[in-house]
């Protein structure tokens, strides 16, 4: 009796990203019927797009058992740069090359700092989130930039019917999930994460491998930052600011440990970033107090940490099982 | 996200005070013998740099030296600021404090020094000490900005669904503004429905996300209110992509306000797609911060509260206030 | 000759560990290292491995010189080394732990992915090499110890060594396991693969190796032969340079009757069913099983560490509902866990520190609860001599400096000085060379000549047979059997763990 419980327990928390989603997904739909359509999930998607190309790049970095405080930041500074040069005539392909440019250099930037310096990541990339955030305001005077139309079009834009802000999480969520899953690189990420040194005994390149995720972090917080310019249209001093918990907060949700070595991009982080974006979207569409978002934001962060840690002590306990097995 | 906001800013203590090691002092020239001290919370939101912008100009105008610093969000840091510009022996100081709480002690050493003291944008949490403040009415002239908009509605005979986007309600200002878009809304309950309230927490992403999902829910939405001007070029990409951003005049078009008065909304008014904004007459009140503090220097009486009236800008006086809207001052390319 | 090593000195610092190491090895050939914590085996072994190179001295490899600058050399010369410590990823599937650093790989459109098939029947060609039957797609984490002890050597076959060094490859294994494991190296013999052995259980290497080379303060004392027969003694006596006295001190003590500790049919699900027994005064009561019998999940269980579903536990008669730590602690019952280094050390901490840690309570002064430092600090040094523990400082020196079997002592002393009535051990003789071993065992009778009683949880025999007046044997998580003294017989305890038949699981 007692053990069936506990494994229905166990089957839950195994499967506490589904569980979540759905829950939310149910009670939002049963409050509105709006919810509960093409257009709005579709809208949903379109919102978690940004949020959910940050956290895919987190997720590497989570992986490894790091952390990248300044993704919104790079969002920021990425941001800032390509709409400058938009503004002053540079066309679009360029300026997007450039972001993703920014994106790459921001994370190689912190990568340095962590792996030639010896700092610890969450210092270093507190720095550059402080960094990034400044350079960014004195590069647009503190004054937001508002993109030229063309820009905006790319965000309103369709390929074959999808909207291009779900082509591009398309493209990158498949792409890092066949990284993780297909490559050499992507397996050893994990080994990595479960224990850098004995990756070291292993003949693995562990300082090349932990380079690469800040880098893909970075690359992915750029394009992330993107996808949201060309919804937004403009670009306000605090855009991206704390981005970087949103990130966090969906990579943990979709399942990735904070303690490293475990966690995937799809589904998971992608479930994750998607259940963030309809618990708000639904807290909007119900017309709920102002007062109750971050509440029930809150408890829902409160909630997933909780599900990590439980998670985090069943393996233990499952390994100790195992013994007697 | 309340959580995260404490952790980020303990963080940001621990940070800054290592980045910003090297104070941002610097000085100005001509002279009067009269140099105050000014010290800006941050200068992360066009607002602030307008004002701060204003208030070297009225110095300017007075023949005063002053002395500027920026905290950077670190109200430590701005508590050192301040004992800085008084061990150099300023004659007043204006200050744009962290929060209502922080000032207390600032005021206190201000007060110690004999050094007069004006509070700019925000109301100290006590009323200890002496000291002037400099405010604009948010409630009030968000009131004036609505009841505007809400006329124009009448006037057109049909009926409105309402949106508003709140601000962080943190913020005693974003609470403030709320509370006049009720007020001003509820004397036309004939006309005014009020269907979604959206929280942005002053952040772009989420009003875009947040007007989008309300817009889907509430498709007939055709009165915004938005508690900053900065959040308009997400209220316009979500407008667009519902295909309601449509000038004055058109059939389509949905009665839009705001708050601020800043570049993006005097360009919506100057093209026509914007029906009132509330302006916080940052001229009056750095001029009257100015006045405030070389009047006590001379013992003149004063009054501890300077409110500022600020004004609501339509269509139909468009070019009789732009000169006093800060925004129109500034140039920031076209949306 | 494969290989060979001349004359090879290692210095760490002004500390010279190894003086002048001579070494052969024939292709085909088992080659038996031993010698106490320190005698510079290790050493040697990572020099041959890549891991240090050597201050003086060469070594030669299939004629030409072999002067590995990393790991990665020396693997690619063909020499696979398997720690003690098994350097594998829990998180990864069996197949990604073998080829971590080299997956084969296939390229599509000209990105290079990995090629699951190939890596999928090279891995089940490898796993059937060590036999284990196992789906290449499980996780490493759901293995036991033996099956990944198994995979780390099929991950060493992967790189088609010529040479094979195993450093203490049996200590997580059970004694059927262990027997596979030498097949299996057998098997290898056969295919011409030369393998050195290191391990502190000499029947296994007098039994195993055709070589035996005995170090000592870092220089090669002896080199046996089995073709001209091994004589344990005389080994023993290279070892440690000097008789040893008699290996297993003798009791001068007899079990009381007191009853100390009462287990009445105590149950977890899938962990130990039915388990009943009690601990006298005085009493040495032993428990032998594999390893997975349940024995250290008991223990656990009693000292609360880990729950229970049914049953009753009794301290002096009384009824103890739901056993803490703390709890035990306060009625003088000690537990030294099996894993020395992560649950019963601070490692970082200094060595005074760790002894006193259990036993401050005792030394705290009413009523601000400061400790006194003086009298705490005396007991601590008295402790520390008495388990003639080795140190240079009790204050500065980290516990993580210290040979294996002085932790341990480190451990004993932590426990000894809480004066304890009951000391519940697993396996505290793990992993720590002859000299600390028979040390210990007489902490342990002097322990019960002070009157207190011991649950001794061992895998050695040996140790059982020598030290205790009863022996209870465990077979997956139920008491099989129970001994005494008088009925002490190897085969009988054997037997009785072993799984001899197929039982119906509950």
């Amino acid at each position: 009796m007692k053990t069936d419980i506990s494994q229905a327990g166990n089957k839950l928390l195994d499967h506490s990203t589904i569980v979540l989603f759905s829950i939310i997904l149910i009670t939002f739909s049963v409050l509105s019927p709006q919810f509960f359509s093409l257009q709005n999930f579709i809208n949903v998607l379109i919102q978690a797009s940004s949020l959910a190309i940050v956290a895919t790049g987190m997720t590497f970095v989570l992986l490894t058992a790091g952390i990248d405080l300044s993704v919104g930041s790079i969002m920021f500074v990425a941001g800032v740069v390509s709409g400058k040069m938009v503004d002053s005539g540079t066309s679009l392909g360029v300026a997007c090359l450039v972001v993703v440019g920014v994106g790459i250099g921001y994370g190689l930037l912190n990568a340095i700092f962590i792996y030639r310096f010896k700092v610890i990541p969450f210092i270093v990339t507190l720095a550059t989130l402080y960094v990034g955030r400044g350079f960014g305001l004195y590069l647009s005077d503190t004054r937001a930039i508002n993109l030229p139309e063309n820009f905006l079009s790319i965000g309103s834009a369709r390929l074959l019917g999808i909207p291009f802000p779900i082509i591009v999480l398309g493209v990158v969520v498949t792409v890092a999930h066949l990284v993780l899953t297909r490559t050499v690189f992507g397996r050893q990420v994990y080994a990595v994460g479960n224990h850098a040194e004995k990756a070291r005994k292993a003949g693995l390149k562990v300082n090349r491998i932990l380079l690469s995720v800040y880098v893909i972090c970075g690359c992915c917080a750029a394009i992330g930052g993107l996808v949201a310019m060309a919804q937004l249209g403009a670009i306000s001093p605090s855009f991206g600011s704390q981005s970087e918990f949103m990130a966090i907060a969906a990579a943990v949700l979709g399942g990735t440990s904070l303690f490293g070595g475990k966690g995937q991009v799809f589904p998971g982080t992608l479930i994750g970033a998607i259940t963030i974006q309809a618990l708000q979207s639904g807290l909007v569409i119900v017309n709920a107090d102002p007062y109750l978002y971050p509440l029930i934001t809150g408890s829902v962060i409160f909630l997933i940490v909780l599900i990590d840690s439980f998670r985090h002590k069943e393996q233990i306990r499952r390994r100790r099982i195992k013994k007697v097995a | 996200m309340k959580v995260n906001n404490n952790i980020s800013l303990r963080l940001k203590r621990t940070v800054l005070t290592l980045l910003m090691a090297g104070s941002l002092l610097r000085c100005a020239p001509p002279d009067t013998g009269v140099t105050i001290g000014i010290s800006f919370e941050t200068l992360q939101t066009e607002y602030w740099v307008a004002s701060i912008e204003a208030i070297k100009a009225a110095c300017e105008d007075n023949n005063i030296q002053y002395l500027e610093a920026v905290a950077n969000g670190d109200a430590n840091r701005q508590f050192e600021q301040v004992n800085n510009f008084i061990s150099r022996g300023v004659d007043g100081i204006v200050i744009a404090p962290k929060d209502a709480h922080t000032i207390i002690p600032v005021i206190k050493a201000a007060n110690r020094a004999h050094i007069p003291i004006v509070i700019y944008n925000r109301l100290p949490a006590q009323n200890q000490g002496d000291y002037v403040t400099v405010v604009a009415d948010n409630y009030e002239i968000t009131k004036r900005t609505v009841r505007n908009m809400c006329e124009l509605a009448k006037a057109s005979g049909q009926t409105y669904q309402a949106m508003i986007l709140i601000g962080d309600l943190g913020d005693i200002n974003a609470v403030n503004r709320r509370k006049g878009f009720n007020d001003a809304i509820a004397e036309y309950p004939e006309v005014i429905e009020l269907v979604a309230e959206v929280p942005t927490e002053w952040n772009q992403e989420k009003a875009l996300a947040g007007v989008t999902n309300a817009l889907q829910a509430n498709p007939d939405i055709n009165f915004i209110f938005s508690s900053s001007d900065f959040l308009f070029p997400s209220l316009v990409s979500a407008l667009k992509n519902a295909d309601k951003y449509h000038p004055i005049g058109h059939e389509k078009h949905v009665l839009l306000g705001g708050f601020d008065g800043d570049a993006t909304a005097y360009q919506m008014l100057v093209n026509g797609y914007l029906d009132a904004d509330g302006v916080q007459d940052v001229y009056y009140e750095c001029a009257a911060a100015v006045q405030a503090i070389l009047k006590k220097q001379q013992g003149e009486p004063v009054d501890e509260l300077i409110i500022d009236p600020g004004f609501v800008i339509h269509q139909d006086n468009l070019d009789e206030r732009a000169d006093k809207m800060w925004g129109a001052n500034i140039s920031t390319p076209t949306p | 000759m494969l290989l060979e090593l001349n004359d090879i000195t290692k210095k760490f610092g002004e500390a010279e560990v190894l003086k002048g190491i001579n070494l052969p090895l024939e292709a085909g050939e088992i080659r038996g290292l031993v010698g106490e914590n320190g005698a510079g085996k290790s050493t040697t072994m990572n020099i041959l491995g890549g891991i240090h190179p050597p201050s003086s001295g060469s070594m030669r490899l299939n004629g030409a010189v072999f002067a590995p600058q990393s790991p990665t050399d020396s693997l690619a010369a063909g020499i696979a080394f398997i720690h003690q410590e098994l350097n594998l990823f829990p998180n990864l599937s069996i197949l990604e732990n073998l080829f971590l650093s080299h997956f084969p790989q296939k390229k599509i459109l000209g990105i290079p992915v990995i090629d699951r098939q190939a890596a999928r029947q090279q891995a089940q060609k490898l796993l059937q090499q060590v036999a284990l039957d196992l789906n290449p797609a499980t996780l490493v984490e759901e293995l036991t110890p033996a099956q990944r002890q198994l995979l780390e050597i099929a991950k060493a076959l992967s790189a088609n060594p010529r040479i094979i060094i195993f450093d203490e490859p049996t200590t997580s294994l059970t004694s059927h396991e262990t027997r596979k494991l030498f097949d299996l190296m057998a098997r290898l013999k056969a295919d011409n693969i030369a393998m050195i052995y290191i391990s502190h259980n000499l029947q296994d290497v007098m039994h195993l190796c055709d070589h035996i080379s005995v170090l000592r303060d870092g220089r090669l004392i002896s080199d046996y032969n089995q073709a001209a027969g091994y004589h344990l003694p005389t080994i023993i006596n290279d070892m440690v340079g000097r008789d040893i006295e008699q290996f297993f001190p003798d009791r001068n003590t007899a079990p009381g009757t007191e009853t100390l500790l009462e287990v009445k049919s105590m149950h977890a699900e899938g962990v130990v069913h039915d388990i009943s027994f009690t601990v006298k005064k005085k009493e040495i009561l032993g428990f032998y099983g594999l390893v997975g019998a349940g024995r250290s999940e008991m223990a656990r269980i009693i000292y609360g560490l880990d729950a229970f579903a049914s049953g009753a536990l009794y301290w002096k008669q009384q009824p103890i509902s739901a056993p803490t730590p703390a709890r035990w602690i306060n009625k003088r019952v000690a537990f030294l866990t099996e894993d020395r280094r992560e649950e019963g050390l601070l490692l970082a901490q200094p060595i005074g520190k760790n002894i006193a840690l259990a036993s401050l309570r005792r030394f705290v002064q009413s009523p601000l609860r400061w400790v006194a430092r003086q009298p705490l600090q005396a007991a601590v040094s008295e402790q520390a001599e008495a388990t003639k523990i080795k140190y240079h400082s009790l204050t500065t020196q980290p516990v993580a400096t210290l040979s294996g079997g002085n932790q341990q002592k480190v451990v004993l002393a932590k426990w000894l000085m809480t004066k304890p009535e009951l000391l519940i051990m697993d396996e505290p003789t793990k992993g720590i060379d002859i000299n600390a071993k028979h040390e210990i065992y007489k902490l342990i009778h002097q322990l019960t000549e002070q009157g207190a009683g011991v649950l001794l949880i061992s895998s050695e025999i040996e140790e059982l047979l020598g030290l205790c007046d009863r022996i209870l044997v465990m077979k997956q998580g139920r008491i099989s059997a129970g001994f005494s003294k008088a009925e002490f017989d190897r085969s009988a305890l054997l037997e009785a763990a072993l799984h001899t038949e197929k039982q119906g699981s509950l």
